[in-house]
């Protein structure tokens, strides 16, 4: 019989860890017969059913809606912030991405911001706290205007739109050697500060979110662009020169 | 991810920070992004001084018009204030850089057990702080040898600057240490040109290519350049 009647059989290598004072180690467990129409979060589910069949401990891994949009999945798999496949969450990645035989070492997010909950679960809360910090409109614009009332031009509403495309992963801060939240953090300012409703707090926003971004313990940019490779809506890196820009102005109005 | 957006009427306000449980404030003091304006704008000074430093250097293919150059240049009663503001620029780009390396470092305490890349980070942008590094201790040397006069690289009893240049470059050491000088300023550029114009905010999705081109052609052109007179004096054997 073919490998694709008999499904796939992987090597994996898998972190495991007790807790955040637990140290860590790999452990290796094979799998076989894996779909290749699965995704990579159905491979885990086959693999901790068999886990706990076997009375072991199943592997912990964040997941939620399992269609891409909703930011809660993701580890690392052979280097790579969920997987090699450009723009693709986990739960999105199948496992005909992958060959018979293949060995996929599996990392949780690293960063000391991103403390390691359990195995493959980081604490991504420190995203939540620079939203927290200003990645809002606290002021009252209005009920919704009629459509094109207020005129926002075509250029800015696609920008706004591809930065508001961020479903707060944290594969960027992942891929990055720096462990830098830029990115999001610049997806964040870009998205309000492209529209009006945006406008009254642009520059305590930016300065409040970085001061946060700070703060958590994110690295500094140092402009390799691997976020932008890494990340699963393939935001642009032109949203950092943007959020610089606007701290700039920000920190020149003494903002 | 759940986004802690108040709802209308509440009297929520953006005003950072947000007790976080992190122990460390890896950027105490000045903000990473404040950091890392003041590097790219002293970064941005270092290369136009590399240009000017270049076009003035490039006098001794030309017999004679070097020492007229240094000589005039000497004579310059603003030649003192330009030295110590170029040099206060490289240390603020020096220890600026090296402030965000080490929280970068820090924010990063564990590497994956499998190195890869997604291909868009480069050697040159993956080591700028080796590469400074190395451009610093060059500079040092550099700085010891050509100002100061230090017998570094044999010691010729010369009677102008450019036959001390010349003879030095002519040494094996000399031709060596400052030919991997130039090369690493040259590679540390390639990335640091586009990088600078990124950090300053001055680059979008039309411009980002030609930004990337353009450093790569800077970083070539300034080590070329400077490389040229290392050939140069090899060729004439030191005269």
């Amino acid at each position: 019989m073919s490998s694709k009647e008999q499904g796939l059989r992987l090597v994996l290598e898998v972190w495991r860890q007790k807790g955040q004072e637990d140290a860590g180690r790999f452990e290796t467990y094979v799998l076989e017969s894996v779909s290749p129409d699965n995704s990579f979060l159905e491979m885990l589910d086959q693999l901790n059913e068999k886990l706990v069949k076997e009375g072991q401990e199943p592997v912990a891994f964040d997941h939620d809606c399992r269609e891409g949009i909703c930011g809660a999945c993701g580890c690392v798999v052979n280097g790579q912030a969920h997987g090699h496949e450009k723009g693709t969450t986990l739960c999105q990645l199948h496992m005909r991405s992958f060959p018979n035989g293949a060995k996929l070492v599996l990392e949780p997010f690293r960063a000391s911001a991103f403390p390691v909950l359990r195995d493959l679960v980081v604490d991504r809360s420190a995203f939540d706290r620079i939203i927290q910090a200003g990645g809002f409109v606290s002021v009252s614009t209005g009920s919704a205007p009629d459509a094109n009332l207020v005129p926002v031009a075509k250029d800015n509403a696609e920008k706004a739109m591809d930065a508001a495309a961020c479903i707060g992963c944290g594969a960027c801060v992942a891929s990055c050697k720096n462990s830098s939240a830029m990115l999001f953090t610049s997806a964040k300012v870009s998205h309000l500060a492209l529209l009006p409703q945006g406008q009254v707090e642009r520059e305590r926003r930016v300065s409040a979110m970085v001061a946060q971004m700070d703060a958590e313990g994110f690295g500094a940019c140092t402009n390799t662009q691997e976020c932008e490779a890494a990340c699963p809506k393939e935001i642009s890196i032109e949203n950092i020169a943007r959020m610089n820009r606007e701290f700039f102005k920000a920190k020149l109005k003494g903002r | 991810m759940s986004e802690a957006a108040p709802s209308p009427g509440s009297s929520a306000r953006i005003a950072a920070p947000i007790a976080t449980p992190r122990a460390g404030h890896l950027h105490a003091g000045l903000s990473s992004v404040t950091k890392k304006y003041a590097v790219a704008m002293s970064g941005l000074a270092l290369v136009g001084f590399l240009f000017a430093h270049l076009a003035g250097n490039l006098l001794i293919l030309i017999p004679g018009a070097f020492d007229q150059y240094a000589a005039a240049l000497h004579a310059s009663p603003l030649l003192p204030l330009a030295e110590i503001g170029l040099f206060a620029v490289f240390v603020v780009h020096v220890a600026l850089a090296l402030a965000c390396a080490r929280a970068n470092r820090d924010a990063k305490p564990q590497k994956y057990a499998v190195a890869a890349t997604r291909g868009k980070a480069t050697l040159a942008s993956r080591t700028m702080v080796i590469t400074g590094s190395a451009v610093l201790v060059f500079v040092i040397v550099h700085i010891a040898h050509m100002k100061f006069r230090a017998p570094l690289f044999g010691n010729p009893t010369v009677e102008t600057g450019s036959q001390w240049v010349l003879r030095t470059l002519a040494h094996p050491l000399g031709a060596l240490v400052y030919a991997v000088g130039v090369c690493a300023v040259g590679v540390h550029l390639s990335h640091g040109v586009w990088s600078l114009f990124q950090t300053l905010g001055w680059n979008s999705k039309r411009w980002h290519a030609r930004l990337t081109g353009i450093s790569r052609a800077v970083g070539a052109l300034l080590a070329a350049g400077f490389l040229l007179i290392v050939v140069y004096a090899l060729l004439r054997g030191g005269r």
